[in-house]
């Protein structure tokens, strides 16, 4: 069957009222967790990880994608109510979303968030599922020094997009890279860095590295700034009641707004989200910046435009399908959410990868119905239905709010192995990315480093092998040659040529020249 | 006491960067010692880790020079002196929770170390309350792993 059709068909799985609890659930943690400044949809995604070794693989990945779309869309809450945005990917909506919220027309901001993260998200899954079995068949074009070079590029992406902490995002990548190497040999049976524990010999799992880097950090991360808790606690309590009435933004609005506005942000945001490391926030702030300089009346920018709302909340939810892209055909992960999707790929013994799309559509299929169905029916239904109780739902109080993190962290390292050593690993881990974090390490790095690494030195040493030990083969394959130049050009553009950053766009919405 | 202060905050900005260093080191040498990087004319087990460890340890000696010769940062460190026990304590009863687990089983270890972090994260103030949020806390947990995904958790008599 044709894969469009497949992920139609799949919407049928929606039927099934417990596979429609999981969606629905995954949606509303997704949007929880990215409302609350502090947390992330991320950290939702680490803490539920090991509830997916007991839930069917497709469920699972159903689940992960509603999360995923929720997570982009719900940091526009406290961006526009107290201009904190929940998720840095909200960040540019906050500029826009907070006056509004000021001249007493937060529920319409939110109306147009809601709206534009609709469309967003929807063009982004639409693309995702009608050009993902293409660049599947592409990728199958791929040979083994080429895979090598496309897995370099992706790593150094990661770690150059990180412009002002480069060295330390290579540090915590290679942290990750070195991870990955402790256990056994992905190529001969020798034990490398066990340093005599058993233990070590199988490898280190993922699960214990993705709930100790995202979900045990933050926990001593946030130890740290209760004074702020308190602070943004009395925020929410003191900003104004929304009434659902409000939330509808009138067609007029989104006339002068413009269509072409969605569908040129939407593309801004798929095409970055394609790319690793980019993720949300640059998708937002180019679609922003995109907005503003192809405005009649940029001065209008900054002063609560409903125009920069729709640019950037279009642009970070059409991320989310064009994230998936790489991670489900090449099998590399963008950011810190498709890396913990796949995990959950991994867990249930699924290798991603160019014949995923072919051999085992099935399983994907439904995930990109899921993602599509949060976009178009969930965004908006979730806004109608609770839109008015979000303040008080993001208001909850942090120590039971941790205290049901930690619970969730560290008993859930328990589940995979059922061993308290699995537990103490995700501790360890969890320290070493909490003073990772402390002293401006990103550790999404050490995550994709982490990741990537098995075939990273897979590839390398089998490319090596084939052309009896002549580095040159990188070169003299078109593949590799072809991602090489690709690494190359990103190289200027990202780190010699600096391009506009975020931080350049002020209060007023002007860009600085 | 400028500069002594100013040597502090230099100590401590440094000690990071000077302990990747040291752990690239040891990964260096525990990969020099597996074998030799080439066998055969094809890369062994300790290739891929050799490249690693001298591009890591190349990286850790730059952010230590980076580190030392930058300005000492000694405001941050005196604003961080208060804030940075409380992580330690989170650490400290994980750590604590871990241990017990499997000894005291799941209720008993998880009432204890969800009303720690409670009050790592608040106060002492109405402590009732709190005892009630964690032992909530802890029924919900159990519902959520034993009940709805069939988790087999410890308990305290077999």
């Amino acid at each position: 069957m044709d894969f469009t059709a497949l992920v139609l068909a799949s919407f049928t799985l929606l039927l099934d009222p417990v596979t429609l609890l999981y969606v629905v659930a995954g949606f509303l943690i997704g949007t929880v967790f990215a409302a609350i400044p502090g947390l992330t949809a991320t950290l939702a995604l680490a803490l539920l990880l090991p509830l997916t070794y007991t839930l069917d693989v497709t469920t699972a990945l159903m689940a992960c994608a509603s999360i995923y779309m929720a997570g982009m869309c719900g940091g526009s809450i406290t961006a526009t109510t107290i201009n904190i945005p929940g998720a840095p990917s909200s960040m540019m909506t906050a500029l826009e979303g907070y006056p509004m919220q000021q001249r007493g027309q937060g529920a319409l901001a939110l109306g147009h968030a809601s709206f534009a993260s609709m469309v967003g998200g929807g063009i982004g899954a639409i693309l995702l599922i009608v050009l993902a079995p293409f660049v599947a068949k592409a990728s199958l074009l791929v040979q083994t020094a080429g895979k090598f070079s496309l897995i370099a590029f992706a790593l150094i992406v990661i770690v150059i997009a990180q412009r002002d902490r480069i060295v330390k995002s290579a540090m915590a990548a290679c942290l990750g890279l070195m991870l990955a190497t402790i256990g056994l040999d992905t190529m001969l049976p020798v034990a490398r860095f066990t340093f005599g524990m058993e233990g070590l010999t199988a490898g280190i799992d993922l699960m214990p590295v993705i709930i100790g880097t995202f979900a045990i950090s933050e926990l001593l991360i946030q130890a740290s700034s209760i004074a702020e808790h308190r602070r943004l606690r009395q925020e929410l309590q003191q900003s104004q009641t929304i009434r659902r009435r409000d939330f509808l933004p009138p067609l007029s609005a989104i006339r002068g707004i413009g269509l072409w506005c969605y569908l040129k942000s939407s593309l801004i945001g798929y095409s970055v989200g394609t790319l690793p490391g980019a993720g949300g926030s640059m998708g937002s702030f180019l679609a922003y910046a995109e907005a503003v300089r192809t405005s009649k009346c940029p001065e209008r920018f900054g002063k609560g435009n409903p125009e920069g709302i729709a640019a950037s909340e279009s642009a970070n939810n059409a991320v989310c399908g064009g994230a998936l892209v790489p991670m489900l055909t090449f099998g590399i992960p963008g950011d810190p959410i498709t890396a913990i999707v796949l995990g959950v790929l991994i867990i249930n013994g699924i290798q991603p990868g160019p014949q995923l799309m072919t051999d085992q559509a099935g399983l994907i299929a439904p995930m990109l119905a899921s993602l599509l169905f949060s976009a178009l029916v969930l965004i908006p239904l979730t806004l109608f239905l609770i839109g008015p109780y979000f303040i008080r739902i993001v208001s909850i109080r942090k120590d039971m709010l941790y205290g049901a993190i930690a619970l969730l962290a560290v008993v859930g390292s328990y589940v995979a192995t059922y061993s308290a050593y699995q537990m103490g690993l995700t501790l360890a881990l969890g320290i070493l990315a909490y003073f990772l974090r402390h002293y401006g390490y990103p550790v999404v790095a050490l995550l994709l480093g982490f990741i990537l690494g098995p075939n990273l030195e897979e590839f390398l040493r089998r490319a090596l092998a084939l052309s009896n030990g002549n580095p040159l083969v990188f070169i003299t394959s078109l593949d590799s040659l072809f991602f090489i130049l690709l690494t190359v050009f990103f190289v200027y553009f990202l780190a010699i040529r600096k391009p506009i950053q975020p931080g350049a766009i002020g209060e007023s919405g002007r860009i600085a020249k | 006491m400028s500069t002594h202060n100013s040597l502090k905050g230099q100590g401590a900005s440094s000690a990071f960067p000077l302990l990747l260093c040291s752990v690239s080191i040891i990964y260096l040498i525990s990969a020099m010692l597996l074998d030799s990087p080439i066998s055969n004319g094809r890369p062994s087990a300790s290739f891929f880790p050799l490249v690693v460890g001298s591009v890591s340890l190349a990286l850790a000696v730059t952010l230590l020079v980076r580190a030392l010769s930058a300005s000492s940062e000694v405001h941050q460190t005196n604003n961080l002196s208060r804030a940075r026990f409380r992580p330690i304590l989170v650490m400290v009863a994980t750590l604590a929770y871990i241990l017990a687990f499997t000894t005291l089983g799941y209720f008993l270890a998880s009432v204890l170390y969800v009303l720690a972090i409670i009050l790592l994260f608040s106060d002492f103030s109405r402590l009732l309350g709190k005892i009630m949020i964690a032992v909530s806390l802890t029924l919900l947990g159990y519902l959520l792993f034993e009940q709805i995904f069939r988790v087999r958790l410890p308990t305290l008599w077999g």
